[in-house]
């Protein structure tokens, strides 16, 4: 179990940047699952309230129901959401969980 | 003269060190007891809420009228051994409380002041939490629970229930046993007052000396948890279990006959501390299996024309409860409601959203709804909508004689089903999760199969593996059943065995229908 969490050179799994006026792009990489969810919740508590959020996922290539469930939460906190590039993977999680109408995503 | 100087210097410094390691020591286990004890009295919460709010929502759905249905959701939770000794339906209407149904023995909330009954039954009913009154005057002393579902409509439904706690609210921890060595004690709210004391292993309180403190969320209200050392800790355990035992009830005592066990092995030898971490740890977990087991159906209905079976896997990181479930709701000889669904995260609030959804599809499908319209009610229950969790639920009401199930899928893994030897995913219109929008709709689509025919649902447990993508483990699920035993019981033996991963942390519900004629 150990192992999961210390994986070598473990990228910094999201960055936060500000993208325009009232609008932050925040770029995640890596796993998002149950067992990134700590770090990446605790980094996106440096996300402002409100605002439109881009979430940028074209370096996420498996996405579990904990990772859904930030997204939706991201969905409910930001006036407005918008999933820029999801990987293959990604867009199928979302898909097949009946999300496709509720998170919005580039084509 | 200088070297027995430093020497001196450092036998003081080291022994100083020693010392502090040690007591440093007792203060992390001592807390550490505490933290787990806290962790073990937040199971009570479930086990006591599911089946109140069950009943709130039986009583609302019958406008209180249905004793027969109330008798038998209760029965199994007011007999000795198990959380309550009582419990009633209140009915309000305007500012008015009146007991319409009650089984086991009298309430004490029926003979206590009306001015604060009244209080008591009106501010629960302001929200969906459990609300906690203590009734502790006397020699037995009574903890009352009542839960609401939201109001809105006049009249509504208040359940309650009474447990008992130990005589003389003390719970005496046998001297020379392996539950020695802790002196404890409980107090309902946030101080340690007399009058606030709900159970305790000794007359001499407050606890002095070295003690260890827990707030423990506890409905409306919170628990205060109290312990400190008689002794050395090493290699001593909880001396909860008499407590523990007052407060859960019905879901721990398979947990705490684990503990007892563990209690007796650690009697024989002191272990390392890291071996005891590990045993605490998987003691936990067996608590939380042991709420989620008690959270799910004990059995499964015998139907005619049809094998059913079921398993349930808990993931294996992490010592907190999953919110998997599955349920066979028999509505009547010909027809019954399948149910696999997911609640998003862990912990015992995943649980409680779990709890209030298993129920309330009970609740809504005993009143004939079909699964689409199960679904969307589902979205506006308040346990949902407020409490962050989505929840991916599939729905399938099977008619015996036809072989026909009506399935609506709220974000779920689609269905697989194995027929002449083959097998496939059953195609269903994909509806949003539960809990992400006001009113979702569902559309239905149906399944119409041959004699011999499996069907499975099941939670994403039993395919998704890091580094594959959903669509590979689906893939690899299919193998793993086509090449799996022939009976129903063994082929979803087999198919877990084929399926499970050394670290496969998330919990696994898996249910199998077949058609035998």
């Amino acid at each position: 179990m150990d192992q999961m969490n210390e994986a070598p050179d473990k990228p910094t799994p999201v960055d936060i940047e500000p993208s325009g006026a009232n609008s932050q792009l925040v770029h995640m990489r890596g796993d998002i699952d149950i067992a990134t969810m700590d770090d990446l919740e605790h980094a996106l508590s440096g996300l402002d309230d409100g605002g439109s959020v881009i979430v940028d996922l074209s370096e996420v290539n498996f996405m579990d129901s904990s990772g859904i469930a930030l997204l939706l939460r991201l969905n409910r906190t930001a006036d407005s959401l918008l999933i820029r590039d999801p990987t293959p993977a990604v867009r199928l999680v979302i898909e097949a969980t009946g999300l496709a109408e509720v998170l919005r995503m580039t084509p | 003269m200088f070297v027995i100087a430093i020497g001196l210097l450092l036998t003081a410094t080291l022994s100083l060190a020693a010392r502090s390691v040690h007591e440093d020591n007792e203060v992390r286990l001592l807390r550490q007891r505490a933290r787990e004890a806290a962790g073990l009295l937040t199971t009570a919460i479930p086990s006591i809420q599911t089946p109140l709010a069950s009943a709130a929502v039986l009583a609302e759905a019958s406008s209180g009228s249905d004793i027969a249905s109330f008798q038998r959701l209760m029965e199994p939770f007011v007999k000795t051994g198990r959380p309550f000794i009582t419990a009633s339906i209140w009915k309000v209407s305007g500012s008015t409380f009146q007991e319409v149904m009650t089984i086991g023995a009298e309430p004490k909330l029926a003979s206590v002041d009306q001015g604060a009954r009244d209080r008591f039954l009106r501010s629960s009913t302001g929200d969906d939490r459990l609300h906690v009154l203590p009734l502790l005057r006397g020699a037995s002393p009574r903890l009352g629970y009542s839960f609401t579902e939201p109001p809105g409509s006049d009249p509504h439904f208040v359940a309650y229930a009474e447990a008992a706690l130990p005589p003389h609210r003390r719970a005496v921890v046998p001297s020379g046993s392996a539950f020695s060595g802790l002196a404890n004690a409980v107090y309902i709210g946030r101080s340690q007052h007399e009058d606030n004391l709900l159970t305790a292993s000794t007359k001499r309180l407050p606890l002095h000396g070295q003690t260890a403190v827990e707030h423990v969320p506890f409905g409306n209200t919170s628990l205060l948890l109290v312990m400190s050392p008689d002794s050395d800790l090493g290699g001593r355990l909880l001396a909860l279990l008499p407590w523990i035992l007052a407060f859960v009830g019905i879901a721990a005592i398979a947990g705490v006959a684990l503990l007892v066990e563990w209690a007796l092995r650690r009697r024989d030898n002191a272990q390392a501390l890291a071996a005891q971490n590990a045993d605490l740890f998987s003691e936990q977990r067996s608590v939380a299996q042991t709420l989620q087991h008690s959270l799910l159906p004990e059995e499964l209905p015998e139907v005619p024309n049809l094998n059913l079976a079921v398993r349930y896997v808990p993931g294996t990181s992490g010592i907190e409860v999953g919110g998997d479930w599955y349920d066979v709701i028999t509505l009547d000889p010909e027809q019954l409601l399948v149910v696999v669904g997911d609640v998003s995260g862990r912990g015992l609030d995943a649980a409680r959203v779990m709890a209030s959804l298993r129920f309330a599809i009970r609740a809504f499908a005993s009143q004939g709804d079909s699964p689409s319209t199960i679904l969307t009610r589902l979205s506006a229950l308040p346990d949902v909508a407020t409490s962050g969790h989505f929840a991916t639920v599939l729905c399938g009401l099977v008619e015996t004689s036809t072989r026909r199930i009506t399935i609506a899928n709220a974000g779920h893994p689609a269905p697989l089903l194995i027929q002449d030897s083959g097998s496939t995913y059953v195609e269903t219109h994909i509806g949003v999760p539960v809990g992400v929008v006001k009113e979702p709709a569902y559309e239905e689509s149906t399944l119409v199969t041959t004699v011999g025919a499996t069907v499975l649902l099941y939670t994403d447990g039993l395919f998704e593996r890091r580094g594959e993508t959903g669509e590979e483990g689906l893939q690899r699920l299919r193998r793993s059943v086509e090449m799996s035993a022939d009976g129903l019981e063994e082929m979803l033996t087999s198919t877990l065995e084929a399926q499970a991963t050394e670290d496969a942390s998330d919990d696994t519900a898996l249910l199998g229908l077949r058609w035998t004629r």
